[in-house]
């Protein structure tokens, strides 16, 4: 054989033996793809196999738009393995691609629709909407009315009445028009032009423009907060039922305010039989430490306009009320001085038959700022228990007095007798709270079970009562509801929480917060308000970050240090779970250092839907 | 200044109204740990000059404070959540001699003066009410009288 046969041969025999031996090239395949569409900041396992990878090298995972398409953790799996993709925080198309670790060129892709919590569009409607706090001036107001908006960003139609304790005359009926936004996470803002006579009405908003901030929870409700330099309040926006506008305020309410009567703390409730033009009912009261309880009231009711709104008399106290729904009426008093707002709900009965069964089972309290306390001032509490549906009630609490919470570990215990009569208008009395011996009695005003006290609109609530507390140190208004989930299964929440802190700032806020992997991130518009040096007047987008924390020994009950803005020092927050998708939270920062920080606050995380 | 006293001794009328029976007694609370409370049997007087005004001091109560020299020594007289607050709020300052009526307290170990009145030249303000409970500095008094009893209160 010649040389030159020989080399062919060799060469021939190498290129075979080469090709013998490589390896075939990978394949890759999405094998647990990511759903078509995800909200946004929502997780999702998904997972890829490569074939042809004897070296098990796995899959590397990218997603584009680079920047905003999502997460993945881990970003390389083995192969077949699970990797948890959290969509991003921003609505869009997103591709999602699995990428051989062994050669990056072979890749497989999943689309992805990630899709906003909530939009302009998510408002539609007639909207019935109240808030209460301080103005910059430190004077306490309230306010409720109707939005009509267009779902594009329109507030087409509208009426406001606003009562301020400072003011010679309330606010009543002036006209609204204005314009909103609602962001891919349901924050945004709503500009209202409140006119009355047809000119712009000073006594509302800055020159007559009150802005709004608020978070859609769903598109029947959001959370709204003053956020203007005027004033900064908290509240709600439920969607209004023009049926029950129709109907008119009739029917069989509970009913529970709070405020300032002539300077005084004051707070109300009771129940009320409305037949639309004049009601009658039971109330009990505390005015600035002395509470009285079986007042007989009632008086002249209007039937509503076209925004749902009337006027009803309590004895000689006037107020103006707005219909969310059959069951649902938010209020206002109008006197001068006598500044008071609140919430009545239906018994769900004609002829209501409450007992002490009523109230059974565990249940979740909130009674938030600006309840008050003697000597100190502001007062929240929030905690859980149990009712035995006969008598009894156990449970624990936190509380937040100018200061003075519990000195823990952990939360106090509340002890307590309660009494339900067919009416539906009953008592807690002789309460043990273990370490504060001025929360002792509450009025307890049981709602028709088929309501949520948050959410007017949501078929699942479960109920419960309103509650207004008489004590000689401790008044306020809040309300129970049963407490069906000790955890919280929404990943995407509103919320919102109110403040006084030191002595420095009024504060409300509303935002939206991601809860994941026992942690919540988000961020908050928030307004800081006199009479101090205000740090975050009118500020969108404060960072709030911390871990929740489950109390082992208080199931439902957990701790949430609160880093808000970035601070050195995290908010020390208590959050109590009464539903897969709310959470009330109270604040338990001290005067007890370091550092020592009072802050009395409470709020909600409502998840959104 | 508004005439706020006078709206405290109309509230005083409203609670013992005869439209306003009780047909449940409030239970009386049964004292354990005692918290901070407004004791009015205890209110005492007590003149000073002012030697500092704040807005709020770390760990003590939230709210304004006003520190006197007296003649016994120094004060620490708490105003509350309200009363350094907008157009209608306290303006004193240091230098100003001052007549405060109220209730010497201890709240965690340290001696605070729960501030009712507060008297600084010709202005006398009303910082709580006889319980004890804060008052909003802004608020006018009311002109009808308020009550939640059907048929009115007198």
């Amino acid at each position: 054989m010649n040389r030159k046969l020989l080399l062919i041969v060799f060469t021939i025999t190498v290129a075979v033996v080469s090709s013998a031996c490589s390896s075939p090239s990978p394949k890759i395949a999405i094998t647990t793809a990511p759903p078509a569409s995800m909200e946004i900041n929502v997780s999702a396992p998904i997972a890829a196999t490569v074939t042809h990878d004897s070296a098990d090298k796995g899959v590397d995972w990218s997603c584009s738009p680079a920047g905003s398409c999502g997460t993945f953790n881990p970003a390389h799996t083995d192969d077949g393995a699970a990797t948890a993709y959290t969509a991003p925080a921003v609505a869009g198309a997103v591709t999602i691609t699995a990428s051989s670790t062994k050669k990056s060129s072979v890749t497989a892709t999943a689309m992805v629709n990630v899709t906003a919590v909530a939009s302009a569009s998510s408002l539609s409607g007639q909207y019935a909407f109240y808030v209460s706090g301080f103005d910059a001036a430190g004077n306490f107001y309230c306010a409720a009315g109707s939005v009509t908006l267009d779902g594009a960003g329109n507030v087409t139609a509208g009426e406001e009445d606003l009562n301020n304790s400072s003011y010679a005359a309330a606010v009543v009926g002036d006209a609204l028009t204005g314009t909103y936004t609602v962001g891919n996470d349901g924050q945004g803002t709503m500009v209202l032009n409140a006119t009355t006579g047809g000119v712009a009405d000073p006594l509302v908003g800055v020159a007559g423009v009150q802005t709004l901030a608020l978070t859609v929870v769903n598109n029947n409700h959001a959370i709204v907060s003053e956020f203007d330099a005027a004033a900064t309040s908290g509240g709600s926006l439920d969607l209004q039922s023009a049926a029950a506008i129709t109907g008119g305020f009739v029917g069989n309410f509970a009913m529970a305010a709070h405020g300032y009567l002539s300077g005084s703390p004051w707070a109300f409730g009771g129940i009320l039989n409305s037949t639309g033009t004049s009601s009658t009912g039971t109330a009990d009261q505390d005015i600035a430490g002395t509470p009285t309880t079986g007042i007989v009231t009632g008086g002249a009711v209007t039937a509503p306009d076209a925004s749902g709104r009337g006027t009803f008399v309590l004895g000689t106290l006037n107020f103006s009320y707005y219909i969310v729904g059959a069951e649902a009426v938010r209020f206002v008093e109008t006197d001068i001085a006598d500044v008071t707002g609140g919430s009545a709900f239906g018994q769900g009965s004609a002829a209501p038959a409450f007992s002490a069964a009523s109230v059974s089972g565990p249940f979740v309290i909130d009674e938030p700022w600006p309840s008050t306390a003697s000597a100190g001032g502001p007062v929240s509490l929030a905690g859980q228990f149990h009712a035995d549906g006969t008598s009894a009630i156990t449970g624990v609490v936190d509380y937040n007095e100018a200061g003075v919470v519990p000195p823990g570990p952990g939360p106090d215990t509340l002890a307590a007798n309660y009494a339900v009569p067919a009416s539906g208008y009953g008592s807690i009395t002789s309460g043990v709270v273990s370490n504060d011996a001025d929360f002792t009695t509450w009025g307890l005003y049981l709602t028709d079970s088929a309501l949520n006290l948050v959410d007017p609109n949501n078929p699942s609530g479960g109920g419960g009562a309103l509650i207004v507390e008489l004590d000689a140190n401790d008044l306020g208004a809040g309300f129970l509801v049963p407490q069906t989930a000790t955890a919280g299964t929404s990943v995407n929440n509103g919320v919102d929480f109110v403040a006084f802190n030191n002595g420095d700032d009024f504060i409300n806020s509303v935002g939206q917060v991601v809860a994941a992997s026992g942690t919540i991130t988000g961020t908050a518009s928030v307004n800081d308000l006199n009479p101090g040096t205000p740090s975050q007047a009118e500020t969108t987008g404060v960072t709030l970050a911390g871990p929740l924390t489950a109390d082992a020994s208080n199931a439902g009950r957990y701790t949430l240090p609160l880093t808000v803005g970035g601070a050195a020092t995290p908010t020390n927050l208590v959050v109590y779970f009464a539903s897969a998708g709310l959470a009330i939270i109270v604040d338990v920062d001290s005067t007890v250092g370091p550092p020592a920080f009072a802050q009395v606050g409470s709020g909600t995380v409502q998840g959104q839907q | 200044m508004r005439n706020l006293l006078g709206g405290l001794c109309l509230l005083t009328a409203l609670v013992v109204s005869p439209f306003a029976a009780p047909t449940r007694a409030a239970t009386a609370p049964a004292k354990r740990v005692p918290t901070l409370v407004y004791d009015a049997s205890k209110e005492v007087s007590l003149t000073g000059t002012v030697y500092s005004v704040k807005n709020s001091v770390s760990g003590k109560l939230a709210g304004g404070h006003l520190f006197l020299s007296s003649g016994t020594g120094t004060v620490d007289a708490h105003l509350g959540p309200f009363a350094l607050n907008g157009p209608h709020g306290v303006r004193v300052s240091p230098g100003e001699q001052v007549k405060l009526v109220g209730v010497m307290t201890t709240f965690h170990g340290s001696q605070v003066f729960l501030v009712r009145t507060l008297e600084a030249g010709s202005k006398t303000y009303a910082i709580r009410n006889e319980h004890g409970f804060p008052l909003l500095m802004g608020a006018q008094q009311a002109t009808h009288t308020p009550t939640l009893a059907k048929g009115g209160s007198r």
